[in-house]
């Protein structure tokens, strides 16, 4: 079974003093204001190289990311189904830009399993 | 001691000047490395994702994670961009 690009962890970063979410498998990142908003900036990262990939096939996108951040996935709290389903709607122009979804929090999350049917046989 | 910063502009200085491809997507950019031999049906080009928040105008500062994942891709060095 092909694995999902959209597998990652979300956390936040002290070196740049935002949230990044980290795909597991292409090893692309995307950074935000909130855990939220990073997995949009990783998910949109992720179709864009897939896309490119489709059109290049020399490219490369799968990658696996770094043992410590497959470690740190492992041991993350599941990010809410329902805060992966606004995720999807950003992603897809769905939802309305007026309204932000905050995280008072500095947990790591773990996302796996959102649908990636997009990308079978890439 | 902090590390010292990389921009745009110096990246993409590098990443031209050494055969790099720099797709843009809407103002996010996919960087492909240089292609190599061309085997027949493998994909063997790493490529790295930087959004348009840091690669809008030449002085946009990388993060760290942008520059780790380079390293990690490409094994380019943050010493070797601020060289270009």
């Amino acid at each position: 079974m092909q694995p999902n690009p959209y597998d990652c962890l979300i956390y936040w970063s002290k070196a740049d003093s935002c949230w990044t979410a980290h795909s597991l498998r292409t090893d692309q990142i995307g950074l935000g204001d909130g855990p939220l908003y990073a997995l949009v900036d990783m998910l949109n990262a992720v179709i864009q190289v897939m896309e490119v990939a489709k059109e290049d096939e020399t490219v490369q996108p799968w990658r696996e990311a770094p043992r410590s951040v497959q470690a740190k996935f492992e041991k993350a709290e599941p990010l809410p189904k329902e805060m992966c389903e606004v995720a999807y709607k950003m992603v897809h122009g769905e939802w309305p830009a007026y309204i932000r979804v905050e995280c008072d929090t500095r947990k790591k999350f773990a996302v796996e399993q959102l649908p990636a049917e997009e990308f079978a046989g890439v | 001691m902090s590390q010292p910063q990389v921009k745009w502009g110096q990246a993409r200085k590098y990443f031209i000047q050494h055969g790099y491809t720099i797709v843009d997507k809407g103002g996010d950019k996919v960087i492909k490395a240089p292609p190599g031999e061309i085997s027949d049906g493998i994909r063997s080009r790493p490529t790295v994702r930087i959004g348009h928040r840091y690669t809008n105008h030449a002085g946009d500062v990388l993060s760290e994670g942008h520059i780790a994942a380079i390293r990690r891709a490409f094994g380019v060095t943050r010493e070797q961009m601020l060289e270009a």
